[in-house]
């Protein structure tokens, strides 16, 4: 009797706890279509299923006119790979001071993960405050309907001062707009200048200058570069982009990036990238690469430390990371564009918006929170903290002070025709995105693929995006 | 004439309540998932919005995706070399735990139980450190000791990355084999070793003859637990090597969800899903099949 009488406790116990979370979901459903509800009843209009409500959100967000009357939510944003920068926890800390009830969190993720980890979040319902993303692959989630048009919902005079290049591949087809830029980066060499200083070395201009350089370092048993290879051999593709467009036609670069022109063995596209792919197998063979065979999967970590402790004397890398390298470093660091095969022609760079976008599915409390952290990160202060962490900011109508020299020489970069937005293939497809950032250099250089397959795996990729 | 009304026992009744919400618990986490995978599998879905039905088109691409080809050959190869020496050096452990002495023969069974009971990310990590070229324990110990021509970037040449994750899983699986054989060891009766001591049987020979037959239903087991367990590998891999270099060491499991989660191809990843269980219940009736025959009685 007693045994059954406990039986019977236990398993009414576990279908209590059982339904109890149930219930719990349930009501948490009902609030957030009770709050909907409320939102929406103030414009006008019917509560309907979820489908619908990405317009309602939008009429909430954008009709509703007094500050007082809107809802902030939880602030989370997601797509921070590390710690988020100085000017992202600014940023927050100017919502949490005007909206006090505001909670903040950063779902951690790397750069494998990134897009992984807010598809998910998305698709399973549960989106995050705001993704942050690149810019020019974004497209990636606008293009499955992830990301709302936030033209109607930033001030119209924070939206005119940024920088029209950085907001450029935000924009859908109808001209919305999917993201907000609150910074860029591009990809770049930093070199050691008291390195090259003391060998007398000349910013390299050419592959074959860059080799002399590495050769001359290598003979010192210094390497010549290292890399974040692991995620990031598209900083090394940038070495194409002057040479398509030198080499086959103005245009070439972006219409790789495009999908529309074939980089099959053989073709002319197709015979500049193996090219590149031949001078940079020619230095990781020589072991001018860090560390030696370990170059094909070195880590960011890796790559960095390296360049701060002396053992390479040039680092392939984005411009963001000059925030992480300048404390690391006690030598002077210098930036250089990737040289090109021969002096004639200009070299070229990818420009990389780094973008907040709200999913389609937030709620309206997000949404509202997300517009409030988008308009701070956009505000003078804001901008400012991004020039004070040595990274371009994307409103031209501010006055910044206190530029590092090194930072300066990044922006003049920037503003001339060489950095353009959209010649990175990684914008073509989640897929080609993978492929160009961990195996176009690691396959041929480590013997899993010739060159000829590494460019048909290329092309195969491209016809796959194409034929969808 | 009438019939007798067969009563259903109250016991019966009261079993069936208990075992309902069991039941309810794996129908909704077990069975529903299976069918809806099932049932994407014949879709197209981004996972936002509708699903659009294309038959068995995701199959048919399955069957020609190289990728899908180069991860099911990478999982199977994980799965069953790091089982079948896992079980040996589980097998090898347990008999020469025999010879400890009780208390020394406890501890060193628990210590070498604990690899098992780390996460398999963790264990990755763990052996990154090990494997990394420039400041890893393996290379460093090679250099220490006048071995410098052997060491290299284990994690990085393609003649030594699969080997080094076979390394990390059969270090983190064969304790289960080792506990599982070592128990089966002690149900021996000491009897029938005796007997063949006085037979002249020497060590070895009743280890080989005597010992391991006896033990092999725990040996099925072991290697049961082991192969499915290393079908599943995820964890080690993409804390190890993440999939790479270039790609080498993608497992199924880690593709899947690269389809599913980053490529928003969630019709397609369910279809791997869909012929990744055929493949294991083929695994199974092929276990069956190897470890057939009579088990000895004691």
């Amino acid at each position: 009797m007693k045994k059954k009488s406990m039986a019977v406790i236990l398993t009414a116990a576990l279908i209590l706890s059982f339904t109890g979370c149930g219930n719990k979901g349930t009501a948490e459903s009902g609030t957030t279509a009770a709050s909907q509800e409320e939102e929406v009843s103030e414009t006008g209009k019917e509560e309907t299923d979820t489908k619908d409500d990405t317009a309602e959100a939008e009429s909430a967000g954008g009709e509703t006119e007094s500050g007082e009357d809107k809802v902030y939510g939880k602030l989370t944003i997601s797509g921070f790979t590390g710690n988020p920068d100085q000017y992202a926890v600014d940023a927050a800390a100017m919502v949490t001071d005007a909206h006090p009830e505001v909670e903040v969190e950063y779902p951690p993720c790397d750069t494998n993960t990134r897009e992984q980890v807010i598809k998910t979040a998305i698709s399973a319902g549960d989106p995050p405050t705001l993704g942050y993303y690149w810019g020019t692959r974004v497209n990636s989630f606008y293009d499955n309907g992830m990301c709302l048009d936030l033209q109607d919902l930033i001030d119209p005079e924070l939206l005119a001062g940024i920088n029209e290049q950085m907001l450029a591949p935000c924009k859908g087809e109808n001209g919305e707009i999917y993201a907000i830029p609150v910074k860029c980066v591009y990809h770049t060499c930093y070199y050691n200048k008291d390195l090259f200083d003391k060998y007398g070395f000349e910013e390299p201009q050419t592959w074959d200058e860059l080799e002399e350089i590495f050769k001359t370092l290598k003979a010192d048993d210094i390497f010549g570069f290292s890399t974040n290879s692991a995620s990031m051999q598209d900083c090394l593709y940038g070495m194409t982009y002057g040479e398509l467009d030198a080499k086959v036609g103005p245009g070439t670069a972006y219409g790789v990036a495009n999908g529309d022109v074939s980089v099959a063995p053989g073709t002319d596209a197709g015979n500049v990238i193996a090219e590149c792919i031949e001078e940079v197998k020619g230095w990781y063979d020589a072991g001018y690469w860090y560390p030696g065979d370990g170059g094909i999967n070195c880590t960011p970590d890796d790559a960095n430390a390296a360049f701060a402790q002396g053992r390479c004397a040039v680092i392939f890398n984005f411009s963001g990371s000059l925030g992480t390298l300048v404390p690391m470093c006690d030598f002077e660091i210098g930036t250089f564009l990737k040289p090109t095969s021969e002096a004639s022609i200009e070299s070229k760079e990818n420009t990389e918006p780094d973008v907040f976008f709200i999913p389609s599915n937030a709620t309206p409390e997000q949404i509202n929170t997300g517009v409030a952290y988008i308009e701070a990160a956009l505000s003078q202060e804001i901008q400012q903290s991004v020039v004070s962490g040595n990274q371009i900011p994307s409103m031209t109508i501010y006055e910044y002070t206190d530029m590092t020299p090194v930072l300066e020489e990044v922006i003049d970069i920037f503003n001339n025709s060489q950095i353009e937005a959209g010649l990175n293939p990684t914008r073509t497809s989640s897929e080609m995105q993978t492929f160009i950032k961990q195996q176009i250099f690691a396959a041929p250089l480590g013997g899993q693929m010739t060159i000829d397959q590494t460019l048909e795996e290329m092309e195969r990729i491209r016809l796959a995006v194409g034929g969808q | 004439m009438h019939r007798k009304k067969r009563r259903i026992p109250k016991s019966m009744v009261i079993g069936c309540a208990f075992l309902l919400p069991s039941i309810l618990l794996y129908v909704i986490f077990m069975v529903y998932p299976l069918l809806r995978t099932f049932y994407l599998s014949l879709t197209s879905w981004t996972g936002f919005g509708d699903a659009a039905y294309i038959g068995f088109g995701n199959f048919t691409v399955m069957l020609q995706d190289t990728m899908f080809r180069k991860a099911l050959m990478n999982t199977l190869y994980f799965a069953v070399v790091s089982g079948i020496l896992s079980v040996l050096v589980g097998i090898m452990m347990a008999w020469l735990n025999l010879f400890l002495r009780r208390m020394e023969g406890q501890v060193t069974r628990t210590i070498l139980f604990v690899p098992n009971m780390i996460a398999p990310t963790i264990t990755g990590l763990l052996f990154m450190f090990i494997f990394t070229e420039d400041i890893g324990l393996l290379n460093n110990i090679l250099k220490a000791v006048g071995l410098q021509n052997l060491a290299t970037a284990w994690l990085v040449n393609s003649g030594t990355v699969k080997q080094s994750v076979v390394a990390a899983q059969i270090w983190r699986q064969f304790g289960l084999t080792l506990i599982l054989c070592f128990a089966g060891f002690q149900g021996i009766p000491a009897g029938l070793i005796e007997s063949a001591k006085i037979d002249g049987a020497g060590t070895w020979k009743i280890f080989t003859r005597i010992m391991l037959p006896l033990i092999k239903p725990q040996i099925e087991l072991a290697s049961m637990f082991t192969l499915l367990g290393g079908l599943k590998i995820y964890d080690s891999v993409v804390s190890l090597t993440g999939g790479g270099p270039a790609r080498q060491t993608v497992v199924l499991p880690m593709y899947i969800i690269e389809n599913a989660f980053t490529y928003s191809k969630f019709g397609y990843a369910s279809a791997m899903c869909v012929a990744f269980i055929f493949i294991v219940l083929l695994f199974i009736i092929l276990m069956r099949f190897v470890f057939r025959g009579e088990n000895y009685e004691y």
